[in-house]
């Protein structure tokens, strides 16, 4: 177990390793994808209390999880980028960020479409989508520290202090203004997004989380093995490598 | 099939939300593997010099 | 190790002390952003009665950022940060002895503005005990967040916007709760709630904040 990690914080043997994961990873993304799709928009039924667009939740709220999931691997990457000082876990944390940033403004465009028909208005300062905002700027500010410090092992290493902060600061900021909306909009009646759903409904949502999430993994290693040929491109297997193609 | 285009009345919303989030995966996965090109045609070509 | 804190203190402080002129701009800029708020809205008494305790600590949030670069750039141009690390002590003391000094050189005027501020804000005398124990509680967390901002910008040549990208979003928790204690004590509601919370935070803070400075610190500096 241990020596497999150890194995895998070699950029080469990374490379080859996710290499042979990318061609399943991304069958099975289409396949899932189509899938959940047709279920949610097809076989579904009409939710009495919000209509049609209630088909929107099977995108939206699996792209929510992925937001707060992405940030989570990215922080544990920055954390093992601290102490272990591996090159591949500081590749990770820069590529989760922009991916995840993608997810959350995913989620929060998805948001506001779900918003407009059902609450009558696009944005509402409810406490879901204003904590997904926040962690939207959290994404950013990684995503800006990262790219603003020319040494990319230095960069790592500075997102991953500002992942860490996040991570911990997450929970309070979520639970700050769940309570602050609480205050401030005491008699709202809002439409959950996910009341106790039927089956037929709730099928297709996990259909769409797990697809997003290995969509996630297989975006993540291509962009990763992206990174390792353009940081380890005088090494001699990049080399090969290349000359082989 | 005009009636599941119009999702009563809420198309603009429903297809607007799966458009966008169609558009924004492809795009990253497009960006990635256009990257992957550019970098090995750049080392490829480093190597002629 | 105790001393050798009192020391950074001291000497921050000295520092300070020497360049009286920049220990007042925190709190101009302070009364500044305030004034701003009555000319853009409206200045009826009512209305900004009802704004007041968010605008006294958006601009409490401005003022901790704005006087914030100040606390390690020099010390981190001129290597007296690299001499800290150099020290027979733990680097993770000498910083939090710089911040204390810092906060004790900006947040602590807060104390004296804001009161004053928020009288022009027609907040009601009620309130202003609250308001007091906010700033005591609260201002200390910016601090700390905010040293951990710029530790990590300290070796960037325009790390002032960033700065603010990075830590604008840390200090939501600190802006709701505060804002939140002064506006339940205008209506009379009770605010332990929010005091224990900003109290916690402060804790955390405490806790977690130097190992995050000393290690953004010393990534800065490689």
């Amino acid at each position: 177990m241990w020596s497999f990690f150890h194995k895998l914080s070699s950029p080469k043997y990374y490379y080859e390793w996710s290499g042979k994961w990318i061609p399943w990873l991304g069958g099975i993304t289409i396949l899932l994808t189509a899938l959940g799709v047709y279920w949610g928009l097809v076989i579904a039924p009409t939710d009495y209390q919000q209509g049609e667009s209630y088909r929107i939740i099977f995108i939206h709220v699996p792209a929510a999880w992925m937001s707060m999931f992405i940030y989570m691997v990215m922080a544990v990457a920055g954390f093992i980028a601290l102490v272990w000082k591996t090159k591949i876990s500081e590749i990770v944390v820069s590529e989760c960020a922009v991916i995840g940033a993608v997810f959350t403004a995913l989620a929060l465009i998805t948001g506001m479409l779900w918003g407009k028909p059902t609450w009558g208005t696009y944005w509402q300062w409810d406490a879901r989508l204003t904590s997904e905002l926040i962690l939207l700027f959290l994404y950013l500010g990684v995503i800006s520290i990262h790219s603003a410090i020319e040494d990319p092992r230095i960069a790592a290493r500075a997102a991953s202090v500002l992942a860490i902060v996040g991570i911990i600061n997450i929970p309070i900021i979520h639970y700050s203004v769940t309570w602050w909306n609480s205050l401030h909009q005491p008699n709202m009646e809002l439409v959950s997004e996910s009341p106790s759903m039927h089956p037929s409904m709730l099928i297709p949502l996990l259909i769409m989380a797990i697809a997003f999430k290995v969509y996630f993994g297989w975006l993540l290693f291509i962009r990763v093995r992206n990174e390792i040929i353009s940081r380890e491109r005088s090494t001699n297997w990049v080399k090969k490598l290349i000359l082989a193609s | 099939m005009q009636e599941f285009f119009y999702m009563g009345g809420k198309g603009f919303f429903v297809w607007g939300s799966y458009g966008i989030t169609a558009f924004g995966l492809i795009l990253s996965l497009v960006i990635a593997s256009r990257r992957k090109g550019k970098l090995f045609k750049e080392i490829e070509d480093s190597f002629e010099e | 190790m105790f001393k050798a804190l009192l020391t950074i203190i001291q000497r921050d402080l000295l520092v300070a002390f020497r360049r009286r002129a920049e220990l007042m701009n925190p709190i101009l800029f302070y009364a500044i952003v305030v004034t701003l708020f009555p000319l853009g809205v409206s200045p009826d008494k009512n209305f900004l009665s009802q704004l007041a305790p968010g605008v006294v600590w958006v601009a409490a949030l401005l003022a901790a950022l704005i006087s914030m670069e100040s606390i390690f750039r020099q010390d981190f141009d001129d290597g007296s940060i690299e001499q800290l690390y150099l020290s027979q002590h733990p680097p993770m003391v000498l910083i939090f002895g710089k911040v204390v000094a810092h906060w004790l050189i900006t947040g602590l005027p807060m104390l004296i503005v804001i009161p004053v501020m928020a009288l022009l804000l027609f907040i009601p005398n009620q309130a202003i005990p609250t308001l007091f124990i906010t700033i005591l509680l609260g201002t200390p967390i910016l601090s700390l967040i905010g040293a951990i901002g710029v530790a990590l910008t300290a070796g960037l040549r325009g790390g002032g916007v960033l700065l603010w990208l990075l830590v604008l979003p840390l200090y939501i928790p600190v802006l709701i709760f505060a804002s939140g204690a002064v506006s339940a004590s205008i209506d009379g509601l009770a605010t332990s709630g929010h005091l224990a919370m900003l109290g916690v935070g402060l804790i955390l803070a405490l806790i977690l904040a130097p190992l995050a400075i000393s290690a953004s610190l010393k990534i800065s500096m490689s």
